[in-house]
This record gives structure tokens, C-alpha cells and sequence, in this order.
């Protein structure tokens, strides 16, 4: 395994704030990884990955993204593996109709025309947004903001993807949509690692690794399973329990005790459904 | 409210003036507001007005587009025309009462303001109304590029004016739950005295401020992400292109130029 990101005693502190808001963060993440963070708001994910794609200006640690080692001089070259998509999709779109907003990013590469057609029509193709692309932003939905400003990442070809909340603000279908849409692209030939951060603990469940946040540190690491296993840390955290978590806390209330460890839904189901034979 | 204003709109259509470049409207435009000033007599008013009616038949939209466009601006013009009529002195004297009179060049000089108002500002509306806020910055960019030479930022002007086109809707809307929101809470914004309604304003204005600060920094960040190092060494994505069409409106523009020079003087 290749490592894409490494992140090495990693600290930023706001101008004005009294705490520092990373504390001494280390992680790495290997290449074609899915891997979410989660924490409470005010726990530094936000910054965190704003300081992988060079946007904050930290003293101390190092970043190394795709083999560059962030610095002054390097983070244009860095911004070019990395492709974010923020919280606010009115906030993001720059452009002044759905094709050229796509086009922003190609625009600033100085990828010349004939080919920015091409790659702007695949793009929107890929997120289903082609027959919108002549549309204005204030005339699509949040979802399909989103979704537009996914195929301005997916246009550019990062290597990594980094969501920064970018399913908070919608609605259950449009945070589905977009889902599907990564989903899909995990399984092209050329598979970007993704970053995401997220309240949403049915998106975190998706991913491969989870690396939870709290107070500007990184408290804990491992698969979703080995995360929503753990009630105790969860509980600490503040985060929500997984909904399949929840009905086996409620059918243990009710007497019916299913196995420790955290199931999926699809796993809770198929438990559920041979249990009754046994009962 | 906003909404009703028809000065300023685009309506999207197919029409052969739809169709046209943006440069091509945007100097055909001025150019014909220029020309609008070689009216003198009749007959060059009746060639003005039967051109403006044929681009208005060329714009395929129905008439009611255009009264509605001048309706609001019909005051200002009327206005203008009764104090040209009052207050010019010159040729036979019909009434007058002190200062006031009413003089053969007086209505002479008010007709050709109320005439010439009258073709200026439709064709201003034939303008807006025939070409996108997106092309309309397309073109002001393209009229705009030979000021390069004196270091005036021409791609950062087009990127602003662009930017603030995107935006319009967006914070009309933000503007508009702003001010439910204040409802709710007991604001009257349409009620009181002059004091009494611009103090109403504070708790709309500073908010969709502040809003406004938040997207730009926003915007600026995701702008930043996505590679925009300045507007250097960019390529383009929309580009205009000049068609026959658009020669063909020059060529007509400047016919009807001599045209009304020869008028003028029969």
C-alpha cells in the first residue's frame, strides 16, 4: 500500500482562539482509501483537512501529500491532487451556469478549449447533471448544486477527494445521490482516495477507516466496526449511535440480546431473521 | 416586488436579435442611441420608429414586454418633455404666465426629447431583454479588453461583475427570508414614517451583510481549492464567436445612419 497523505505531529492555533485547534495530529491514509472523520462540531475536522490542501498557514508538523511535502512553495502543486468539495453548495459555485462552473477549475489549469469540452460534458455525465448544464445555480437544488460541484472535482482528476460536509446541508435523497455518485467512482479503474467528513453516520459507515476527532486530537482510529463496537467512546464523543446500534439496545431492553460486537443493517437483519426460527 | 421589474430582465428566447453576439448588441446598442440625436424632422422620425418596431418584430417577444419595460419610466420622460415645453423661450408665442410659456420651438424641443426618450430606452429594453446578464458581462469584457494596454484588470473586473451576476438571485433570496424572518420576530417593514421604515432596514441590511462577508470568504476558499491563482494563464471556457448575422446588424446600423443624414436634410 502506497501512502498518499501523511500527516505528522500536525498543530494550528487560530490568531484569537485560547486552545489550540489540532493538537499534535498524526495520521496517514494509503492511496484508494475511504477513510471519514468524525467528531462534534468544534472538534477541528473542518481545519484539519483545510490544512492538508495548504488553505490554513500551520507552524508546526508536516503535511506530505502524494509525495510533496506542503510547503509556500509547493501548495499549488499539492492542490492538484487534492479536489474539496465544501459544506455550502450556493457558496461554491463560482461560475455563472452549471457548465461553466465545472470548466472553474480546468480554466485555472490552462487545459486549452477542445479538451475542456469534452472533459466538462464527461464530468457532468458522470454525476448526471449533463442536461443542466446550461442552467443558472439559483435555478438547481442543493443536491444538484452539490452534485455540480462534484463534477468540477471529478473534471480536474485529483488523486484525492476531500468532502467537507458536503452532504450536511441536504435532503435524505440529495445526500443519497451524491453518495451513489462516490460509490461509483470507487469503482472506476482509477479510484480516488476520499476524505470525508461527516455527521452522517450511515456515510461514515461506508467508509473503510474512521479517525475520530475531539478537541483538536486524534482520540481514536479503526474500522466502523471497531468504532460503533465501542459505546463507551462513542458516548464520550458525543456522536449518535448507528441506527442498527439502536434497535439492538431496544430489542435488548425487550429480552432479546443479539451478539456484542456492531452489525450492519444487512447483518442485523440476517440475524434477526434466523433468530426467530430459534425463539 | 422584484420580480414585476421587466426593465433590466432577460427573457430567454430563439430570435435572430437572441442570436446575435453580445459585442455586437452591446455597440449596436450605443450606436443607435448616438444616432438617435440626428432625428430633426419628421421623416426621420418615422424611419426611427418603423426600424425600432422591425427589431422589435425581430425579437419575436410580444409587444406588452416592451410597454411594461417603459411603463415605469413613462413619468420620468413626461416630466422631462413638460419642463422642455414650459420653460423654452423662442419662435411664436401660443400662452404664457410669468416665467411659463408655451412657444412653437417649445413644442418643438419637448416632442424630439419625448420622441427621442421614447426610442433610446426601447431599444435599451430590446437589449436586456434579448440577451443573457452572462453574455451581456461576456461582452463588456470583450468592449473592455484593448484598456489592457493602460494596466486596467480587465479579467479580474469580468471575474467580479460575473461573480456579482451569480450572486443576484442568491442573496434576493437570502434578502427575502431575512425579512420573513424579521416578520416573524415582529419587524414591520412597510409601516410608520419615513424614520420609522429606514430603521426597519437595520435588522434586514446587517444580516444579509454579514451573510455576504461569509460567502465571499467562502467563495474565496473553494475558488482557492480549485486552482484560481489569479487571472493569469487562464484559458476560456465560453468564448464569442462573430457571425454573418452580426455583420449583417452593422451593415444595417450604418445604412440607416446615411439614411437619416440624407433625411435631415430634405
Amino acid at each position: 500500500m502506497t501512502k498518499i497523505i501523511s500527516v505528522d505531529d500536525l498543530s494550528y492555533q487560530y490568531p484569537d482562539a485560547e486552545r489550540p485547534t489540532l493538537n499534535h495530529i498524526s495520521f496517514e491514509v494509503n492511496a484508494g482509501e475511504w477513510v471519514a472523520i468524525v467528531g462534534h462540531n468544534g472538534s477541528g475536522k473542518s481545519t484539519l483537512v483545510r490544512a492538508l490542501d495548504g488553505l490554513i498557514d500551520f507552524k508546526s508538523g508536516t503535511v506530505t501529500v502524494a509525495g510533496t511535502k506542503l510547503s509556500p512553495e509547493s501548495v499549488w502543486l499539492v492542490r492538484e491532487h487534492i479536489g474539496m468539495v465544501f459544506q455550502n453548495p450556493d457558496n461554491q459555485f463560482v461560475g455563472a451556469t452549471v457548465a461553466d462552473d465545472v470548466a472553474f477549475g480546468l480554466e485555472n489549469a490552462g487545459v486549452p478549449r477542445p479538451e475542456m469540452q469534452h472533459r466538462v460534458q464527461d464530468a457532468l455525465e458522470a454525476v448526471d447533471m449533463w442536461q443542466f448544464a446550461e442552467r443558472e445555480p439559483s435555478r438547481l437544488s442543493g443536491g444538484q448544486k452539490q452534485r455540480v460541484a462534484l463534477a468540477g472535482i471529478i473534471a480536474m482528476n485529483p488523486s484525492i477527494i476531500v468532502l467537507d460536509e458536503a452532504t450536511s446541508m441536504l435532503d435524505p435523497h440529495g445526500r443519497q445521490t451524491v453518495l451513489s455518485v462516490l460509490q461509483h467512482l470507487r469503482r472506476s479503474n482509477q479510484a480516488p482516495t476520499i476524505l470525508s467528513i461527516t455527521h452522517d453516520l450511515s456515510e461514515a459507515a461506508q467508509a473503510q477507516r474512521l479517525l475520530v476527532m475531539d478537541n483538536g486530537q486524534l482520540i481514536s482510529e479503526g474500522t466502523p466496526r471497531a468504532i460503533f463496537s465501542d459505546e463507551q467512546l462513542l458516548e464520550s464523543t458525543g456522536l449518535d449511535l448507528p441506527f442498527s446500534t439502536k434497535l439492538s439496545q431496544q430489542l435488548a431492553k425487550q429480552g432479546l440480546v443479539t451478539p456484542k460486537q456492531y452489525l450492519t443493517d444487512d447483518e442485523l437483519e440476517d440475524w434477526l431473521w434466523q433468530s426467530h426460527l430459534t425463539m | 416586488m422584484l420580480e414585476q421589474l421587466t426593465l433590466g430582465r432577460y427573457i430567454p428566447g430563439h430570435s435572430w436579435l437572441h442570436r446575435l453576439d453580445p459585442r455586437a448588441k452591446l455597440l449596436l446598442a450605443c450606436y443607435f442611441i448616438v444616432i438617435a440625436f440626428l432625428t430633426t424632422n419628421w421623416l426621420t422620425y418615422v424611419l426611427m420608429f418603423a426600424f425600432i418596431g422591425g427589431v422589435i418584430f425581430l425579437t419575436g417577444l410580444s409587444f406588452s414586454y416592451f410597454v411594461r419595460g417603459i411603463g415605469p419610466l413613462i413619468w420620468l420622460i413626461v416630466f422631462t418633455a413638460i419642463l422642455q415645453l414650459l420653460f423654452t423661450p423662442g419662435g411664436h408665442i401660443y400662452w404664457h404666465w410669468g416665467i411659463l410659456m408655451i412657444t412653437s420651438t417649445g413644442i418643438q424641443t419637448s416632442t424630439a426629447v419625448f420622441l427621442r426618450f421614447l426610442l433610446i430606452i426601447t431599444m435599451a429594453t430590446v437589449l436586456t431583454l434579448t440577451t443573457a446578464p452572462l453574455a451581456i458581462a461576456d461582452g463588456v469584457e470583450a468592449l473592455l479588453r484593448p484598456l489592457r494596454v493602460i494596466h486596467f484588470p480587465v479579467a479580474q473586473t469580468a471575474l467580479m461583475l460575473s461573480v456579482a451576476l451569480r450572486f443576484v438571485p442568491t442573496l434576493l433570496d437570502e434578502a427575502q427570508t431575512i425579512m420573513n424572518a424579521q416578520r416573524a420576530r415582529g419587524v414591520e417593514f412597510n409601516n410608520g414614517g419615513l424614520i420609522k421604515r429606514l430603521r426597519a432596514i437595520v435588522p434586514l441590511l446587517i444580516p444579509l451583510f454579514v451573510g455576504a462577508i461569509g460567502r465571499a470568504d467562502d467563495l474565496a476558499t473553494a475558488m482557492e481549492s480549485r486552482g484560481y491563482q489569479g487571472a493569469t494563464n487562464r484559458t476560456r471556457y465560453r468564448v464569442l464567436k462573430w457571425h454573418n448575422a452580426d455583420t449583417i446588424a452593422v451593415v444595417v446600423i450604418l445604412v440607416l445612419n446615411v439614411v437619416l443624414v440624407v433625411l435631415r436634410h430634405m
